[in-house]
């Protein structure tokens, strides 16, 4: 079981939601069945050390992070990082996988999710180059099961289009919350990143 | 390179110049109204030092090719002393005083703006969830007022491009909107507005026809039909004081988008290293990943068919991450992440350091051909431009943009 943290960072741990217990299922838990008593421990020590932030578990496909504030887990996949290609959009090399997984954390903390139950988001005022081809925009599809890890990539509408378009809804919020500044809230709607 | 800036604070989206007033879309979906040549009195009344060369840079850029300006300009102490006229103006020349002369409401306009447009009386606007059109009333004692409106497309539209008595909108994923003789100036029967099954970002008017971006990097070619009418003096305008009908208008958009692939093979440019591309009437111009501006001229044609280049520059150190482009007759202002930049004569020239809202160009006005009207998150800014380099050194006096 995991512990509660005794230490909070930037203010997201919630003792009720650590004291949840995610269990990996399903293709990650397939490949390493000793998954979830490793994630316990390294949770444990995490949790201890530095709250919410941690370094990950190296796994096979990638590096796991979590569980975060509301108990989901995290994949940072190798198949986003490196080089991108027509089907794969990779992170920049200056945004770290753990900085991908706080990002992740932040729009679920800050419920920046569309009605398909999608995350999406931006970084620094949508200033961050966080793609390899200068993507400023996150997406993290909806895992098809809720205990899956989840895991994000860098996305573009102006390559991409509608698949790429965090929902207008989602763009207004960020605005009204200046997560973003007018200027850029324009350049998302009108495709120019 | 002379410019002068001229500043208003506000929380705008958007701004024009047609028809003699700088028109500002508010946040508020409404629309402020300056007469532009008051608004050039009031800076002159401010800047005596700087004589008449407001009204040149703000309102009358086609008083700077009439032939007696011609000949004042080649006359180097005349140039001399318009060219320090111009020195004089300030950096930056905020109009707090000035109040705009009415303030409109946009009946019917609905969603977070895009992209706005002018032709032939009637305000475009693009916005998240469709294509408007306001028709205004011009002519009576400068004041406008909104006489109709209508709602033209359902949709994200993205972008408008009007010209040759046509209007197109880029709706993105949904397509590519056309209509050709949108004023009934062809004297047929009235056509609806036809689509084309291809994504579109954004079009850009070659000569009279169109290429169609689907993204900032893929284009292709429009051909168009077109016929000409001697009789009507050919403007080569849509945005001017006069409202006199183009000569040459689209009477159909004849061939598909047809690939130009070809002009990029012998740029010898790959596809992925493309950062940007932008055509203004005669030439495409590059900007590559790796830093490079190549600007690929195109030969003059009358008859129909395919861009034919006709030569190629390279540059170096160009804009690193480019968002858009528009053509200006003194060269071409290219919107980055982070500033505005003038592309002039193969080297560049900052206007603003900062990120923009929109950038605006009006090439095909007559008197607004050498501003860029630029939207801020704090205000608009105008900017006149003088290239002075060609009277200095008459050898080098061919056109920067056609």
């Amino acid at each position: 079981m995991l512990v509660a943290p005794t230490v909070s960072v930037k203010g997201y741990c919630r003792t009720e939601v650590w004291s949840r217990r995610t269990v990996i299922t399903g293709a990650y838990y397939a490949r390493d069945p000793t998954l979830n008593e490793r994630m316990d421990r390294a949770s444990a020590r995490s949790c201890t050390k530095v709250g919410l932030m941690d370094s990950g578990m190296a796994i096979s496909g990638g590096v796991l992070f979590g569980p975060n504030a509301s108990g989901k887990t995290y994949i940072s996949l190798d198949q986003h990082r490196g080089v991108a290609d027509d089907q794969k959009s990779t992170w920049h090399d200056g945004f770290a996988r753990p900085a991908e997984y706080e990002l992740f954390s932040t729009a679920d903390a800050r419920e920046w999710l569309d009605e398909k139950g999608n995350y999406w988001a931006v970084h620094n005022g949508g200033l961050t180059v966080l793609g390899s081809r200068g993507e400023h925009i996150a997406k993290f599809p909806r895992t098809s099961n809720n205990r899956d890890p989840w895991h994000g990539y860098p996305v573009s509408p102006k390559r991409r289009g509608l698949v790429d378009l965090p929902p207008d809804y989602c763009v207004e919020r960020w605005e009204a919350t200046e997560a973003i500044d007018r200027v850029w809230a324009r350049r998302i709607r009108g495709f120019k990143v | 390179m002379k410019t002068a800036n001229l500043f208003i604070a506000g929380q705008f989206d958007d701004a024009l110049l047609y028809m003699g007033r700088l028109l500002v879309f508010t946040a508020r979906r409404s629309l402020l109204v300056w007469d532009i040549d008051q608004l050039a009195d009031q800076v002159t009344a401010r800047l005596p030092q700087c004589g008449a060369m407001p009204t040149f840079m703000f309102a009358r850029n086609d008083w700077f090719d009439t032939p007696a300006t011609q000949r004042l300009l080649n006359d180097e102490a005349t140039l001399r002393l318009l060219t320090a006229q111009m020195d004089a103006f300030p950096n930056i020349l905020e109009m707090k005083d000035a109040s705009p002369l009415q303030q409109l409401d946009l009946p019917g306009v609905h969603g977070p703006l895009l992209d706005v447009g002018a032709y032939w009386g009637r305000l475009y606007v693009g916005t998240t969830v469709g294509l408007f059109h306001v028709d205004l009333e011009w002519e009576s004692d400068r004041r406008l007022s909104p006489y109709d409106s209508e709602k033209r497309l359902e949709g994200r539209c993205l972008h408008i491009s009007v010209g040759f008595g046509a209007v197109c909108a880029s709706c993105g994923d949904d397509g590519l909107f056309f209509k050709t003789d949108e004023f009934g100036w062809l004297n047929r029967p009235a056509q609806e507005f036809r689509h084309y099954s291809v994504r579109s970002l954004r079009t850009e008017w070659l000569g009279a026809n169109l290429v169609n971006y689907s993204s900032p990097t893929e284009f292709k070619f429009i051909g168009t039909d077109t016929e000409n009418r001697g009789r009507v003096r050919e403007q080569g305008n849509a945005l001017d004081e006069r409202r006199v009908p183009e000569a040459r208008r689209v009477i159909v958009f004849v061939e598909g988008p047809q690939e130009l692939n070809y002009l990029t093979d012998l740029l010898g440019v790959r596809p992925d290293d493309i950062q940007f591309a932008y055509n203004s009437a005669d030439r495409f111009f590059i900007n590559t990943t790796s830093g490079e501006m190549i600007q690929l001229s195109l030969k003059r044609r009358r008859k129909k068919g395919l861009p034919k280049p006709a030569g190629v520059e390279h540059y170096e150190a160009g804009p690193t991450q480019v968002l858009s482009a528009h053509s200006t007759s003194v060269g071409v202002v290219f919107e980055t992440e982070s500033s505005v930049v003038l592309f002039s004569r193969g080297s560049w020239r900052p206007i603003i350091t900062s990120p923009v809202l929109s950038v605006r160009t009006f090439q095909r006005s007559i008197r607004y051909r050498q501003l860029v009207a630029t939207t801020m998150s704090e205000g608009v800014l105008l900017t006149g431009l003088f290239d002075d380099e060609p009277y200095w050194h008459p050898e080098r006096k061919e056109a920067v943009e056609s």
